[in-house]
């Protein structure tokens, strides 16, 4: 419990939570834009150069609206609700090493930790639905409380099979042992196949945005929500997304290595290290908004699966295909293994 | 132990931003106005509800949650194999192999019995 | 095999006085049946093969003899029906006087599709169909007092009214109609979907009864949006009606104007002297709003799928078809594009070129981007295959027509089996699709867009040069009318010119129907006439209407998340199914 380290923390921790919370107005603007781009539309332009202060103009819209709780609802519950949501993503960043000295916390057991957290986040999303006494609210928890859960299974099983290649919980560890071309991807394809689906379905985006699909059940879980309880749920949304995104780069993409290069620069230059992980960070970056990119154009362009569709996907589809991935997992083991 | 430490100034950290956007929402946000009564009804489409909406659910939707315990605790027993995947070899992998056959007969079951019903 | 027209109408005329043989000469086959009788005429006619009850509603003659006359019955209501054979295109119009104790049988058990009909009648007038299984209100509000379209009801309504006391009466999947024990009765859930609601295009309510995300019972509650057409239409000008038309269906409002424009012409007879160059505008405007309409259908169901792409790509189509009717008519929305005798507006050379545009350069891609996006995704199609299906003999039960019937396989438009337009100088076909379910009624409606895009292009390559309307001065629109070259110089002539043209068309003694192809079905105008400048009453046939009463058994037993994509296929227009 050194004063240093734990300065470090807050220093460290501070600037991930800002990274993060920042990443969710950068996505709305980027939602907003990449949809008017595939609709032949504008988009919105008004505030700020190429409507870049939007996202500034909504946050205070939201936070100025009245904070109405319905009465019938469970105050703490209801508030509670979106606290969850909003906060449970964070909270995962915890073991997250976007670049090595940016992970708040360095544990051998990060992979673990993360899941644990972000497999919490379903709770808000129960709560707030089931709080608001709206039926529509509760037949969109329901729905999200079921496809979390199943799939959970398939996010978690087809991460086993990546971890049994690697051998280690240690997300530093996995992406050092991705330098060069031994990406997740190209040593286990199935697996990669069901997490990116999982996760696409774990942040609920379309084609997965059952529990909220406003064809359908208006707002979903969210029906009663409004202002910035409203606001939460959706920083929630994106927060997720770009937890499950960090996740899919460093188990499957290589982290921050380029392909085929290794960034090695020699010690004997003054800001190497530095300049090191400025190279890490961009490489990471790049790989992150072109896989947050590739969600937004996903969300554009397919509809939304039903109910009991997106459960026989899951159960049916996803769950033999991770288990196949351990398979294919073992079988890359003995094979190494026997060399 | 001090990692527990540290995660808990993490944890302080985030909640705080947590609380923070909530309480600067309540501090802001418009006063409540006088209102017509409709507004603290719940939405159903504009229309007054015909009754309450917490009532029971059907068990259809308890299947999934059963089902995924099952598998999350297997996911789970596997855990433990992840350190010494390596040292353990071939034999490792097969024990490993023999679990998910065994596990994949479980899987058939629930797949015919819990979830062929209607959803 | 079967019997001659003949030979079914001498048939079935012994039930009905003999009263057949001196109305034939009528634009449809009469028969007055009496409500002793009406069930067994039924009967006979339905042996027969006439399948499709396409119209019911009532006819309020409140002391005019004249009319009762024309009509050939005694007393004050009649209750007349539209029987219709397909695909033999085969009508017959039945009229059935009502007793003194507004009481007639219901025709229910034999026609399931005039449950709604024979709703109407009760709400609107007060005559009550025996043996009907759930005969409520259906426009007005449970609680209204008096029958509106009823002759001694003020227009202006006899006082405020607020509120709509509204009771389900659910409608439930077989074998659900009890709950079994107190458990799956306190799992069901009966949630109210609409009037704000995003998946109702329009203002229309509906109850479902969930177990689940299973419908299990399903009740709808229509009339937020019912103005009164049909009673407007007993005080204005028939001229005047033509803006009323508009707001039918609003979607593709140019289609309601050119049925009800030719409706009237016919029954006035001036049908034959409107210019072809009107004529093939009408026809063009037509299937470019028929474009339009089916977009809207096809863009909504998508986006209440969750796909919103495929939406924006079809509105920047309507968006130009707009315009060309903004170029035209001046209007963009509610056209009123047409005037007896013509049209108004014509088309020059830019409008011309945008039509073009439209149809040869964006359109189709635009349907290759569709095709893309949802005919080929597999999402859509697990969404969409058998869900809402319908069988084509069910479909005609209900009196299902437009495409909604086509998605069930049955080949039938009435531009192809009646003369009506000019459509039988074009060659297109009719989309067929067999399924009868979501994605049937989708694929019929894209292909439409390939055919209206034909005619129109087969249209514009032969448009002919004469002018757009009759000339005022002719005789044949207003046979009243003075010479024009009297106009001028006499002060007697120059009045009754004036005189003529405020009353403005004034179509001969008795009735009509006529009915043409909406987007949605046949959208049909029956209209009665005293030679008075305003109307006795002109019915309109609403296409949704008919449709939209089998939703209800449609939702049955699907999920939740289904009834949006079988609303989306059906298509409904508030404006036009409350009227």
């Amino acid at each position: 419990m050194e004063i240093g380290e734990t300065i470090g923390i807050i220093v460290r921790g501070g600037i991930v939570l800002f990274l993060v919370l920042n990443i969710v107005p950068l996505m709305v603007f980027a939602e907003r834009k990449v949809s008017a781009f595939i609709q032949d539309r504008v988009g919105p332009e008004k505030a700020g150069l190429y409507g870049l202060l939007h996202p500034l103009a909504d946050a205070l819209k939201f936070i100025l609206k009245e904070a109405f709780v319905p009465p019938q609802s469970n105050k703490f519950l209801y508030y509670i609700g979106p606290f969850i949501t909003a906060v449970v993503p964070m909270l995962a960043f915890i073991a997250v090493p976007i670049i090595p000295v940016l992970q708040p916390v360095s544990t051998e057991l990060s992979v673990l930790v993360v899941l644990a957290f972000s497999s919490l986040g379903v709770w808000g999303i129960l709560l707030g639905g089931w709080s608001s006494e709206n039926k529509f609210s509760l037949l969109g928890s329901l729905r999200a409380s079921s496809q979390f859960i199943s799939y959970e299974v398939a996010l978690s099983i087809s991460l086993l099979s990546m971890l049994i290649i690697y051998g280690t919980f240690d997300f530093v560890d996995i992406v050092k042992s991705q330098e060069g071309w031994k990406w997740g991807i190209i040593l286990n394809p199935i697996a990669f196949i069901v997490f990116f689906i999982s996760v696409l379905a774990e942040s609920a985006r379309i084609p997965f945005d059952l529990p909220e699909a406003e064809g359908e059940l208006i707002g979903g879980f969210h029906t009663e929500y409004s202002g910035m309880k409203f606001a939460m749920f959706f920083m929630g949304e994106y927060m997720h997304l770009t937890l499950g995104s960090c996740l899919i780069i460093l188990l499957f993409l290589g982290g921050w290595n380029l392909p085929f290069i290794k960034i090695d620069l020699p010690d004997e230059y003054l800001f190497s290290s530095v300049i090191e992980y400025i190279i890490y960070f961009g490489v990471f970056s790049a790989k992150l908004f072109t896989l947050l990119v590739l969600f937004v154009v996903i969300r554009w362009t397919l509809p939304r699966f039903r109910f009991d569709q997106l459960i026989r996907l899951g159960w049916g589809t996803l769950i033999p295909l991770s288990l196949l991935g351990i398979v294919i997992s073992a079988a890359y083991v003995v094979i190494s293994h026997s060399k | 132990m001090e990692k527990v430490f540290y995660v808990a100034i993490y944890f302080v950290l985030a909640s705080v931003i947590g609380l923070g956007i909530i309480l600067i929402h309540l501090i802001l946000s418009e006063k409540p106005k006088e209102s017509p009564p409709q507004k603290f009804l719940p939405f159903e489409s504009g229309m007054i509800p015909f009754h309450d909406a917490r009532g029971r659910l059907p068990v259809k939707f308890y299947v999934f949650a059963l089902a995924f315990l099952i598998f999350d605790i297997e996911v789970a027993l596997l855990i433990p194999y992840i350190p010494i995947v390596k040292e353990l070899g071939i034999v490792g992998i097969a024990e490993v192999l023999f679990f998910l056959l065994v596990l994949f007969f479980g899987y058939l079951y629930i797949r015919e019995v819990a979830l062929k019903q209607k959803i | 095999m079967g019997k001659s027209k003949q030979e079914v109408f001498e048939d079935i005329s012994e039930l009905c006085k003999g009263l057949y043989e001196n109305r034939n000469l009528r634009d449809l086959p009469e028969f007055v049946v009496s409500p002793e009788k009406l069930i067994q005429f039924e009967t006979k006619i339905k042996n027969n093969g006439y399948n499709m009850v396409l119209d019911l509603f009532g006819v309020d003659f409140k002391d005019n003899q004249k009319l009762q006359e024309y009509a050939g019955i005694k007393s004050r209501f009649a209750v007349i029906y539209h029987f219709l054979k397909i695909p033999q295109n085969e009508r017959i119009r039945v009229i059935t006087p009502v007793p003194e104790n507004n009481r007639v049988p219901s025709s229910y058990q034999l026609y399931r599709g005039v449950d709604w009909f024979e709703r109407e009648v009760y709400d609107l007038f007060g005559i009550i169909f025996e043996g009907h299984p759930d005969l409520r209100r259906i426009l007005m509000p449970e609680d209204y007092e008096g029958h509106p379209l009823r002759k001694d009801f003020p227009t202006k309504g006899v006082k405020e009214y607020i509120g709509g006391k509204f009771t389900p009466n659910l409608v439930r999947l077989p074998g659900k109609e009890k709950p079994s024990d107190i458990f799956e009765e306190g799992a069901r859930n009966i949630i109210n979907v609409g009037p704000t609601h995003p998946a109702t295009h329009g203002t229309f309510r509906m109850i479902f009864e969930l177990e689940g995300e299973d419908i299990i019972g399903a009740d709808l509650e229509i009339g937020y949006l019912h103005r009164g057409v049909e009673k407007n239409a007993e005080n204005m000008r028939w001229e005047d009606f033509i803006p009323m038309t508009d707001r039918l269906n609003y979607l593709s409002a140019y289609l309601n104007n050119m049925i009800y424009t030719e409706a009237v012409e016919r029954m006035t007879g001036i049908w034959n002297d409107v210019p072809r160059r009107a004529k093939y505008i009408r026809v063009i405007l037509a299937e470019l709003s028929r474009i339009a309409d089916h977009i809207v259908s096809i863009g909504t169901m998508a986006v209440d799928l969750g796909a919103l792409t495929p939406f924006w790509y079809l509105f920047k189509i309507r968006e130009e078809i707009y315009s060309v009717f903004e170029w035209t008519v001046g209007a963009r929305l509610t056209t009123s594009g047409t005037s007896f005798g013509g049209v108004r507006g014509d088309f020059n050379e830019k409008v011309i070129e945008k039509i073009r545009n439209i149809i040869d350069k964006e359109l189709p891609k635009a349907l290759k981007d569709l095709d893309n996006l949802l005919t080929k995704n597999r999402i859509f199609i697990d969404r969409t295959r058998g869900i809402g299906k319908i069988s084509a003999k069910d479909a005609i039960e209900w009196g299902f027509t437009g495409p909604s019937l086509r998605g069930s396989g049955v080949a039938w438009d009435i531009r192809k089996v009646q003369t009506y337009g000019l459509y039988e100088e074009f060659d297109f076909e009719i989309p067929v699709a067999t399924e009868g379910d979501v994605y049937s009624r989708y694929l019929v409606r894209v292909e439409e867009m390939y055919q209206s895009a034909k005619i129109v292009r087969q249209a514009l390559d032969n448009l002919p040069q004469d002018g757009t309307k009759i000339g005022t001065d002719k005789k044949s629109v207003l046979p009243s009318l003075p010479d024009k070259k009297y106009v001028y110089t006499q002060i007697e002539a120059l009045i009754h010119h004036f005189k003529g043209m405020a009353e403005g068309v004034v179509p001969p003694f008795g009735w009509y129907y006529f009915g043409g192809e909406a987007a949605n079905g046949e959208l049909g105008f029956f209209m009665i006439s005293e030679n008075k400048r305003i109307p006795w009453r002109i019915r309109i046939r609403p296409p949704c209407f008919a449709i939209y009463q089998a939703f209800r058994h449609l939702v049955l037993g699907h999920k939740l998340a289904d009834f949006i994509a079988i609303l989306g296929s059906i298509n409904i227009v508030a404006g036009e199914l409350d009227r």
